[in-house]
């Protein structure tokens, strides 16, 4: 991964593209450019961490129907479309769609470059927060299918007592399973193997019989 | 007339009631004798009544001959007299003026309706150079190369010029004319007719005027329609030259600035500020409203000029152009404005088309051809859900629309426009799909206007 974040930028005028390609440059980004929504699809991976300048406008495929394909291929790529004239509906309808900004062509270098800023802090978080969830699933991967019932039952709010009832096991055991399960999923307290089980995507045990 | 005619047979009888009477004197006279049969002896004995009877008999006849040439002679004058009237009259009321220019001498006789459609003085004694003079200046050459040609190719003579009268006022005339040579075939007459078309022109240049500021009016229509796309072509070129300036200030600021790069940079705002320019030329020249003159015009220039016009518009519509311009199409004589306009409304109208049907691709197609050997043809083809049959000629009149926001001008406009520079517009249906405006124009001769 390199430490510079690229910004890719799309727009069928050759003239735009070498200025925008420039100003990123200016501002020490990576700068890669497309003519054509087409040609972006053909040549950017989903690993490539960065944001995306787009211009609305394009011939063929246009920029919403690039957001669009990218979305339905799962690359949560950072979008900022740029627009010679933009209407309200397609601001929204982009917007929605998750564009980071909508700006108007010919925009300042500052409001241009900070949409860039900001759009590389989300693409930097969202990254963050993915490899955060496959590092804990990578953890979650190492618990026998017991320990699993047990993580299950712990953060459903679950005694060792009434865990030990529901699975048919003595107090101790399930003692010992939820400390190795803390172990592996290396948390110290209740609360963080708590937060750390629903950013994992492990729902808790529905509430087995209450034992009196 | 025909009384007169009887009368002179009338005056004729009594000459011949004398010579009868002359004759049956004579032969009472000659008695038996005349039984004889003798001629020489008749002619021997009554020598005089013989004369006497032979004038006798002449006379009438010769009186008669006299009469009926006499008659002849009165009426032919008459029919003279009566067609001269008439000519006067039917010329007069034409405001016809003749004129005969004898060539070798080099002076001209004109009628009095004549000197007055010049503006000549009566009596003066004109030539060729005097008929010039009356001539408005920037008429006068062209009318000389019209006579030369006349008289060189031996070919009717036909002008329209503008005289300037003593008073100032402007007169537009029409002259035709023919040539009269010697054996050598050496010019030695020209002989024709004015006639004064002013009411004709001013009506000719009223309906020019009033047509040029419909079009006016339907162009700028129309660039209205297209505003949002003709901000966009210009706003590229401004969006270049802003992000170019602003790294280049950037770039500045760094230690050391990177001189390659600003070099670079300005070079490209330079460029970018020509393009902008270009579009700005571009519309300016779209809005004027005066007219421009006719000129020699390349048409496949026109039809890219227009395509760059509309490459936004089109972008935005997802309709896709095609050129296939033919190369080395000899030129046309129009107004540079008014077929760009009609171009600009053919291929408006066909991306409108395409995008009211659901068609995929939607692909317009902009062909000229060499038509025939006199006719130049552009064709704009789409493959939108053509026109209705019955609707094929009718498109073209005035506030038929098919579309939701249009005036219903652009295809009438367009065909008035193709009419005055001598072409034809129509539409036909394609067999596959989709319809083909197609406009023709004449082959431009400057040299011969």
């Amino acid at each position: 991964m390199t430490t510079v974040p690229t910004v890719f930028i799309v727009d069928d005028d050759a003239a735009v593209l070498t200025s925008l390609a420039r100003l990123v440059r200016s501002a020490g980004y990576h700068a890669v450019t497309f003519s054509s929504a087409g040609e972006f699809l053909d040549r950017v991976t989903a690993d490539t961490p960065g944001c995306l300048v787009l211009d609305v406008h394009l011939p063929e495929l246009s920029g919403l129907d690039l957001q669009q394909a990218l979305a339905t291929a799962g690359q949560s790529l950072p979008i900022i479309f740029l627009t010679g004239y933009g209407d309200i509906p397609m601001s929204v309808r982009a917007i929605k769609a998750g564009a980071v900004d909508f700006l108007t062509k010919p925009c300042n270098d500052k409001d241009l470059l900070m949409a860039i800023q900001q759009a590389l802090v989300q693409d930097q978080q969202a990254r963050q927060a993915q490899a955060d969830v496959a590092d804990i699933q990578q953890r979650l991967a190492t618990l026998t299918p017991r320990e699993r019932e047990v993580l299950a039952l712990v953060i459903a709010g679950q005694l060792n007592k009434q865990i030990a009832a529901a699975l048919g096991a003595s107090e101790q055991t399930i003692k010992t399973h939820r400390g190795r399960v803390m172990e592996k999923l290396q948390v110290a307290s209740l609360a963080d193997l708590v937060r750390l089980a629903e950013k994992g995507g492990i729902a808790p045990a529905a509430a087995p019989r209450q034992v009196n | 007339m025909k009384t007169d005619g009887y009368s002179n047979q009338f005056l004729a009888i009594p000459g011949w009631v004398a010579a009868i009477f002359s004759w049956l004197c004579a032969w009472f006279w000659a008695g038996p004798a005349a039984a004889d049969g003798s001629v020489t002896w008749l002619v021997e004995h009554y020598e005089w009544q013989i004369i006497g009877i032979i004038v006798l008999c002449a006379e009438p006849l010769l009186i008669f001959a006299l009469l009926i040439q006499q008659r002849r002679w009165r009426r032919a004058e008459t029919q003279l007299r009566d067609s001269e009237e008439r000519m006067t009259l039917a010329a007069t009321a034409a405001k016809l003026g003749m004129w005969v220019w004898d060539i070798t001498q080099d002076q001209i006789w004109v009628t009095d309706p004549c000197r007055a459609l010049y503006g000549f003085a009566p009596a003066v004694s004109l030539d060729y150079q005097a008929f010039l003079q009356s001539l408005h200046p920037d008429d006068r050459e062209s009318t000389d190369r019209a006579i030369q040609r006349a008289l060189t190719a031996r070919k009717e003579y036909h002008c329209e010029y503008r005289v300037i009268q003593p008073d100032g006022r402007l007169l537009w005339i029409a002259a035709q004319g023919r040539g009269y040579f010697d054996s050598a075939g050496k010019p030695l007459r020209l002989m024709g007719v004015s006639i004064d078309i002013t009411a004709r022109k001013q009506a000719e240049l009223e309906i020019q005027r009033h047509r040029q500021e419909l079009a006016h009016v339907t162009r700028v229509a129309t660039l209205g329609e297209l505003s949002a796309a003709l901000a966009h072509e210009l706003n590229q070129p401004l969006t270049a030259i802003l992000s170019n300036a602003q790294a280049a200030q950037r770039f500045l600021a760094q230690t050391p600035p990177d001189l390659e790069e600003l070099r670079a940079i300005l070079q490209d705002i330079v460029q970018d500020n020509q393009r902008a320019g270009e579009v700005v030329r571009r519309l300016r020249a779209l809005f004027k409203k005066e007219e421009t003159p006719r000129q020699v015009l390349d048409l496949n220039a026109v039809i890219r000029e227009v395509g760059k016009l509309l490459c936004s518009d089109l972008i935005a519509k997802h309709v896709f152009l095609v050129m296939d311009l033919a190369a080395d199409l000899p030129g046309v004589v129009g107004d540079p404005v008014q077929l760009q306009q009609v171009v600009l409304n053919l291929l408006l109208n066909g991306a409108e088309a395409l995008c009211s049907a659901t068609t995929c691709p939607r692909q317009l197609q902009v062909r000229t051809c060499r038509h025939d050997a006199a006719t130049i043809e552009v064709a704009v083809r789409d493959t939108g859900s053509g026109i209705d049959p019955e609707q094929l000629e009718s498109v073209f009149e005035p506030f038929v629309t098919t579309k939701p926001q249009g005036l219903g001008m652009g295809l009438a406009i367009s065909r008035s426009i193709v009419t005055a520079h001598g072409g034809r517009l129509w539409a036909t249906n394609n067999p596959d799909g989709g319809a083909t405006l197609h406009f023709t124009l004449p082959v431009g001769q400057e040299s011969n206007r």
